[in-house]
């Protein structure tokens, strides 16, 4: 199902959460939604499965209007931060809960009606194996573990095949071992669903791992969309930049190299950057720094072996902190002098410094 | 802390369960050993007496049970869906509504009762009755199921909408099991509560509407010490398995499997 959100704001009393929020979510894909606490995405989230209403903008499911529509004719399915499974039913419930409610779906598409007994059993099976909770049926949900909670209600979301999937921070409450390994099998089981999904998250490597399609909310607002890699390397703000993994914004005036247009002079040496009209930031991610004999002086102030690779804080002549990834075991001493080129092509130029 | 306990024990069975053993023995005794006269040949034994009792406050026993059996449901469904929106649709003025429904608990019977003949004193006094007890017992309610609707998560009722359920069938699968417990021990309460209120019933009583309580006080300004006694066992009969139900649905028992 393709989702179309356009021009959505709505607000708790007078304090705008969203504010005209456009979108589209790629029929089939994830579309992960990333933002700070407080940016509004869990908010967003609530409005696509119509627990709240807009107070303007419309939401199209398929073409189709559904911004009054209530959350029981939706045809979505939902995945809380804290779970929320029924404490009274047993697992086995819990995932049936989806297949025996009077649901009478928006729209004809899916001809999906109360399924019969034995037709149910089998769903609740299936959805169990997907989730390896075969052995855990018969259990109440006190008396699982955080890991196995979160995969009852991903099985109760996904058990009565919703056209769309909704999770918010689903892995957020578990401990950070368990949610790298989560994380994967999200991912692949996703993928196998192939059920078009909003994913909400706080955490900038679930956010890379699991979309296809990356938003970033702040403050209500979209700042930027697309694909995730994209807006890593070429972010439209400052704050995009520095919310999806480490950046250095190194302050410059773009004063075009003298007879090579499109080049612009850095103090890492003359790099191509088109897109520089004004004043702005030069972007170096970490990883992107090259040991080079004709780059910048800057002196070593700290550097730490992290294991994949070397931590190392530099400093340029003229005060800049630079952070640099080196490779492993391979960091100069604090105290000493290097210089320091940047990847060619690597480094990306935001127009709008001051 | 041990010997505190039961100490504190032995006090509260000395103040609270003395007085009324007392009276229980009074009715398996003779009127003469109070130094009353006895009345008359029919309750020479105890089982005359429990006969001559029943038959004397037949009415009143009657009234009470009417009373009962209208203030019981009407508390729970007044009480539990206000304390429901008191947690889930709070509106302007709701926390203001909350804490006035607990003011009637402090109010004195006789302001009560003189306040509803003052206001509604046309009305049928049976209805003045049972808005009288509801006064007393919507608080207790109130309280209570708010209390319970705190415990659980608000995102049960989301995700039963989100997979298909609407607000009724999300009520009747979801957040009624989950009061449950709550709204047992309310009525309970209610009942409680309701079964022995005096002084709002006494006030508004009438010689044809007298609840069991008044029909107590009359008992004992008029009649002898055993039949005052007999009256008051039984008074207590229905009250004691409520009380005890009360203290085991309160137990662990009860809550297991419900969040925490």
């Amino acid at each position: 199902m393709k989702v179309h959100v356009e021009d959505v704001s709505f607000a708790y009393g007078r304090e705008p959460v969203v504010s005209g929020v456009s979108l589209d979510l790629p029929e089939g894909g994830i579309t992960v939604v990333i933002g700070p606490s407080g940016s509004g995405k869990s908010t967003l989230l609530q409005l696509l499965c119509g627990l709240l209403h807009p107070a303007q903008g419309k939401i199209l499911f398929d073409d189709e209007d559904v911004t009054g529509v209530p959350t029981e004719r939706r045809d979505v399915g939902v995945v809380f931060q804290s779970y929320a499974l029924f404490p009274h039913l047993s697992v086995r419930e819990n995932i049936a809960f989806g297949l025996k409610t009077g649901r009478r779906r928006f729209s004809m598409r899916s001809s999906r009606r109360r399924p019969s007994r034995r037709h149910l059993e089998e769903r609740v099976w299936d959805a169990a194996a997907l989730l390896s909770l075969e052995r855990l049926l018969d259990r109440r949900p006190a008396q699982l573990s955080g890991g196995e909670q979160q995969r009852v209600a991903l099985a109760r979301a996904v058990a009565p095949r919703p056209s769309l999937l909704l999770l918010d921070e689903p892995l957020s409450a578990l401990d950070a071992r368990l949610r790298r390994a989560v994380r994967t099998e999200l991912a692949a089981l996703l993928a196998k669903l192939g059920t078009t999904t909003f994913y909400v998250t706080h955490d900038q490597e679930e956010a890379m791992l699991l979309a296809d399609h990356l938003v970033v909310l702040d403050h209500g607002r979209v700042v930027q969309a697309g694909p995730p890699l994209d807006l890593y390397r070429r972010p439209a703000t400052p704050f995009v930049a520095s919310f999806l993994g480490e950046a250095n914004l190194v302050e410059i005036e773009a004063r075009p190299a003298i007879a090579t247009p499109g080049r612009v002079e850095t103090p890492f040496g003359s790099l191509s950057l088109p897109e520089a009209k004004s004043r702005g930031w030069l972007l170096v991610r970490p990883e992107d720094f090259t040991d080079d004999p004709c780059g910048a002086m800057a002196t070593v102030l700290d550097a730490r072996g992290m294991g994949p690779h070397d931590r190392v804080v530099l400093q340029l002549e003229g005060g800049t902190e630079l952070l640099a990834h080196f490779p492993p075991e391979t960091a100069p001493e604090p105290g000493s002098k290097v210089r320091v080129g940047v990847r060619q092509r690597r480094p990306h130029f935001l127009n709008g410094g001051e | 802390m041990r010997r505190v306990g039961i100490a504190a024990t032995v006090v509260l069975a000395l103040v609270l369960v003395t007085p009324i053993a007392i009276t229980a023995t009074g009715a398996f005794s003779r009127a003469e050993w109070y130094g009353q006269r006895s009345e008359g040949a029919g309750v020479e034994t105890t089982s005359a007496l429990f006969h001559y009792v029943l038959d004397l406050w037949s009415g009143a026993l009657l009234r009470s049970v009417q009373v009962v059996v209208a203030v019981v449901p009407l508390a729970l469904l007044l009480g539990a869906p206000a304390a429901w929106a008191f947690r889930r649709r709070p509106f302007p003025g709701s926390r203001l509504l909350e804490s006035a429904a607990l003011v009637p608990l402090a109010v004195p019977g006789v302001a009560l009762a003189f306040s509803l003949i003052q206001t509604a004193g046309r009305a049928p006094r049976f209805a003045l009755l049972v808005a009288g007890h509801l006064a007393y017992t919507l608080p207790l309610v109130v309280k209570s199921v708010t209390n319970a609707v705190e415990t659980f998560d608000p995102c049960l009722e989301r995700v039963a909408r989100s997979l298909g359920a609407g607000p009724w069938e999300t009520a009747r699968r979801v957040t009624l099991p989950l009061l449950g417990p709550a709204l047992v021990l309310s009525s309970l309460l209610v009942f409680a509560v309701s079964w022995g209120e005096f002084n709002v019933s006494f006030l508004l009583a009438t010689p044809l509407l007298q609840t069991f309580p008044s029909a107590l006080y009359l008992t004992y300004t008029t009649n002898s010490f055993p039949v005052a006694a007999a009256a008051t066992l039984v008074f207590l009969l229905p009250v004691v398995p409520a009380l005890i139900a009360i203290q085991l649905l309160g137990g662990e028992e009860f809550h297991r499997g419900l969040p925490t």
